[in-house]
């Protein structure tokens, strides 16, 4: 914006302008409200407070490659975890994957889906398996019940975490990120399991998580530890 | 005595805590409540390569990828060419290698360009070393245009859109490896017998890479399609190098730079001067770090460029002497900036950036010439030009369906100059600007111009297959060292000026106010279809230029051509893009098949006169039909141009013809090569590019004068590996 409207006649004489004086006093002042305000916000983060979350819980592996060797990547998809030995039955039920279940419930995890709503998921939406009333035969439903009760919350915590993730970025690789939550969603302790190579990618996914958190308490069949890999460009 | 002596380390204490701080923030201890490799694996997150949010990529901006730019690059090796597949994007021809890009009819100067980051300089006063010119298709990772409202953080000191064309970013090995790969091109063209070459190689290890480009181009005068005939002063040679250097620590990611481009002679079809060498060496270095609270970028350069002028065979040569020109530019600047993570998935960008130019301009004396001696012709005397900006903006996300991205910035720039002198200080030849040097020597040439930009994008996602985006902008460019301090009023002096390649002489104006436009601009977006997916975009746009820089004329010349002065006007700019998609089929036996197709109608008016604005791209469209299958991909598309009617008259603007041209490409991937194979104007169809300027090398030469004539039907060959 011209801070003044400049008068024609003026431009034609030649003469002096005024205005224009203002304006450079103006625009110095804007610059020196801009500066003022990056270092206000350089300042304020600066001492760069853990997550309100879990104040002093937070752990992070920074660069593990640099530091130390890394873990073996894992190999196996593994099941989700329940708290509590899983009946016999389940071993007959029909066999409900996390990742099946999301290939359902969001078709493209993997696409842009930053404006996917999340699920409506609240602790009392996750009935625990004993409430589980159905008549044939009790265990087995309730093996299916905990495994659906899984899967609808690793697809709310997924949801949750992709909301959070980088706007995009010209840099490529694949970071894998392990992190446990404590019974109120709370992250509890977060590391990097396998670098992507970069650094900076490393850390947008370590702060993806981060971010994401607080989470809604995970139900007993979900278990407390998770796992997710962010691919980069 | 002993507090003065204690005082001062207080504030370092404190800027040694903040810089502690600033630094420490990934740095967190491990503890010993790691997960455990049981646990629940969830499904991957994708974060795609291009930006999806407002700041960096409104819907009204366009990318060509790497795959994009790699199957285009054995046709062009000027990067504003290639960019014309893209809706309201055009461009003003020049050189070989050095096309002005114009977006949405604001051409030049008025669209930012930022190569790797930063800004470049132009050093010359014909513009024959525009900053595209510096980057070669062959060696581009990615360019992306936005034709429609710039997000501050991306503008300043500009009208327009903007371009930002990006190398290939630094990779690093695998823990205790070592990576080397490589690939290496080569392209020729029949039509002007045009070849290259490019190398890229890197080097690196889990902390270091070393990455290294280089590229050559060489061609001779094309001929025009039909009858046209050869095309004279269309010969050019080019060599550009990158030497790039990486290190990744706990801080962050750190780069060193260093990139050498020459060019030994660039014919310019429409202007009276070719560009016989050009060197330019730039150093740069940045630095990205991503912290809890944010993502920090730091960049810096110095850029020296030598470039001179004289006349290639067509116009003469220099046998006798022709006419020198030389130029030389220093540039230097920096760019900080910061995104700042607020609560609620909001961002704060804020950054700064200064950008200093200084430029002498000076024509030796040509021995034995009357007019030209036998003083050296001062045309710009230590001229400089510097470009303090500070910006903010704030992208906020509402809720689902409604982010915001709301930006104001403030430039600052400084412009001043020396004293001046003509090639003589006695004499009738020289009388013109004899005058003009010493009116323009009385006069004072220091400039200030303060100025502001604001944007606002609104960014309405009405479904997952619906987008809509409204955008505001007000933006400001301030005149350029050779619109305000170009003084000479002699006919061959003023017609040294200009980078419109119209014939016309130029004169400076040294009371020229900075242009700026408010712009309205909406983009909507619809994608559908799911086993034959479609996509459709549409962009309506309206400029209002309040002091735009137009021409005056001053006098006719005696070839037929007219002297201008910069003026202000005000000026509007409206018009509509299109762009859409349709997958055809995609079977393993048929392949994909896509087809693609844009269109672009503008308008530039001068509302002093009522006139056309320079340079308007009338309505054209492209239609393209992309098919691959197995190592097959391959291309057939059509341009449509419409006859361009609306001239300037102030600058005797020639009208074109309308034309279509049928255009073949194929690409041949196997393993680690590749082979490319087009051709261009299938039919060999004789046109005039609307925006491509009287054909001045061929005027010199047979006294007769036409628009430049468009390529002829031309044979492309690519070859290429990968390592």
């Amino acid at each position: 914006m011209q801070a003044a409207p400049r008068a024609a006649d003026d431009r034609e004489a030649g003469v002096p302008r005024d205005p224009r004086r203002a304006r450079r006093l103006a625009g110095a002042g804007l610059t020196a409200l801009l500066h003022l305000a990056v270092i206000a916000a350089l300042l304020r983060a600066g001492p760069s407070p853990p997550p309100a979350a879990a104040p002093g819980a937070v752990s992070v592996r920074l660069l593990p490659a640099l530091a130390a060797p890394l873990p073996p990547p894992p190999t196996a998809r593994p099941e989700p975890r329940t708290a509590t030995p899983m009946p016999r039955a389940a071993l007959r039920a029909p066999a409900v994957k996390p990742a099946a279940t999301l290939a359902h419930a969001a078709p493209a995890p993997s696409a842009a889906a930053s404006t996917a709503a999340a699920p409506d998921l609240t602790p009392s939406a996750s009935p625990p398996a004993s409430d589980a009333t159905a008549a044939a035969d009790p265990h087995a439903v309730a093996a299916v019940d905990d495994a659906r009760i899984a899967a609808a919350y690793v697809q709310a915590l997924w949801t949750q975490i992709a909301a959070a993730r980088p706007s995009g970025t010209a840099l490529h690789g694949e970071a894998l990120v392990g992190f446990s939550l404590d019974a109120d969603g709370r992250l509890v302790a977060l590391e990097l399991l396998q670098s992507s190579g970069n650094g900076l990618l490393d850390r947008l996914a370590l702060r993806t998580v981060r971010r994401a958190a607080p989470f809604p308490p995970p139900p007993a069949a979900a278990g407390r530890e998770f796992r997710i890999a962010f691919h980069f460009g | 005595m002993s507090l003065h002596h204690s005082e001062p380390a207080t504030p370092r204490r404190h800027l040694i805590a903040l810089a502690a701080s600033l630094f420490a923030a990934p740095a967190f201890a491990q503890t010993a409540a790691a997960p455990a490799a049981t646990a629940t694996e969830l499904p991957a997150v994708a974060v795609e390569s291009a930006a999806q949010a407002l700041r960096d990529a409104p819907l009204a901006s366009a990318t060509l990828t790497a795959a994009e730019l790699e199957r285009q690059r054995s046709r062009s090796s000027d990067v504003a060419e290639l960019l014309q597949g893209l809706p309201g994007v055009s461009a003003y021809g020049g050189g070989g290698v050095a096309s002005l890009p114009a977006l949405h009819g604001l051409a030049d100067d008025r669209v930012k360009v930022v190569v790797d980051g930063l800004p470049i300089d132009n050093a010359c006063p014909n513009h024959m070393n525009p900053p595209l010119s510096y980057s070669d298709p062959q060696t581009l990772s990615r360019v992306q245009v936005i034709a429609g409202i710039t997000p501050v953080s991306l503008g300043g000191d500009s009208l327009g859109g903007t371009i930002v064309v990006d190398s290939a970013e630094p990779r690093f090995a695998a823990a205790g490896a070592t990576l080397f790969d490589g690939s290496l091109n080569s392209f020729y063209r029949n039509n002007g017998d045009a070849f290259g070459g490019a190398l890229a190689a890197t080097l690196a290890s889990e902390r270091y890479h070393l990455g290294y480009s280089g590229s050559g181009t060489r061609a001779r005068h094309y001929d025009g399609g039909g009858d046209d005939g050869v095309v004279r002063s269309t010969e050019y040679e080019k060599y550009d190098q990158t030497l790039k250097l990486a290190t990744q620590n706990t801080l962050g990611l750190f780069e060193l730079a260093g990139n050498l481009q020459h060019s030994p002679y660039e014919g310019f079809p429409n202007q009276y001067m070719d560009m016989t060498f050009n060197r330019s060496a730039q150093g740069s270095a940045r630095y990205r770090g991503v912290f809890d609270w944010g993502d920090v970028e730091a960049r810096g350069y110095y850029r020296d460029t030598e470039h001179k002028m004289n006349f290639l065979d067509d116009k003469g040569g220099t046998a006798s002497g022709g006419m020198p020109m030389d130029t030389r530019v220093r540039g230097a600047g920096y760019l900080v900036k910061a995104d700042v993570l607020l609560d609620g998935g909001d961002t704060l960008r804020i950054g700064n950036e200064l950008q200093r130019q200084s430029l002498n301009d000076y024509w030796p004396p040509v021995a034995g010439s009357m007019m030209m001696g036998p003083d050296t012709y001062i045309n710009v005397n230590g001229g400089h030009r510097t470009r303090l900006g500070t910006f903010a903006e704030w992208e906020a996300r509402w809720n689902e369906r409604w982010s915001t991205l709301a930006g104001v910035r403030n430039d600052t720039v400084w412009m001043n100059t020396g004293d001046v002198q003509p090639y003589a200080t006695t004499g009738m030849m020289n009388a013109a600007d004899i005058a003009a040097a010493a009116a323009f020597n009385a006069a004072d040439h220091k400039k200030t111009d303060t100025n502001f930009d604001a944007t606002l994008l609104v960014r309405y996602q009405a479904s997952a297959a619906t987008a809509l985006e409204f955008g505001y902008a007000h933006k400001t460019r301030s005149p350029n060292l050779y619109e305000r301090y170009a003084w000479g009023r002699g006919s061959m002096s003023s017609r040294m000026i200009g980078w419109y390649g119209d014939g016309n002489g130029y004169v400076g104006n040294l009371d020229l106010d900075p242009e700026v436009a408010d712009t309205v601009s909406a983009t909507l977006r619809h994608s559908g279809g799911l086993a034959q997916p479609w996509t459709v975009s549409v962009t309506p746009y309206y400029s209002l230029v309040h002091d735009y820089i137009d021409a005056d004329k001053l006098a006719d010349l005696s070839n037929g051509f007219v002297q201008l002065q910069f003026a202000n006007h005000d000026a509007e700019l409206y018009g509509l893009d299109l762009a859409g998609a349709l997958q055809l089929w995609d079977t393993p036996a048929a392949g994909r098949t896509q087809l693609k197709a844009t269109a672009s109608w503008g308008r530039g008016r001068n509302q002093d006169d009522g006139g056309s604005l320079y340079h308007q791209m009338p309505l054209n469209g492209r239609l393209a039909l992309l098919h691959a299958l197995g190592g097959w991909d391959s291309q057939i598309e059509l341009v449509l141009v419409d006859a361009k009617t609306r001239v300037d008259a102030t600058r005797q603007e020639p009208e074109t013809g309308g034309y279509a041209l049928l255009n073949l490409g194929t690409r041949y991937r196997w393993q680690r090569y590749h082979v490319d194979f087009g051709v261009d104007n299938v039919l060999d169809r004789a046109y005039a590019a609307p925006l491509g300027g009287q054909s001045i090398g061929d005027f010199k030469a047979t006294g007769e004068l036409r628009p430049v004539p468009g390529r002829g039907r031309s044979l492309n060959l690519g070859l290429g590996l990968s390592f």
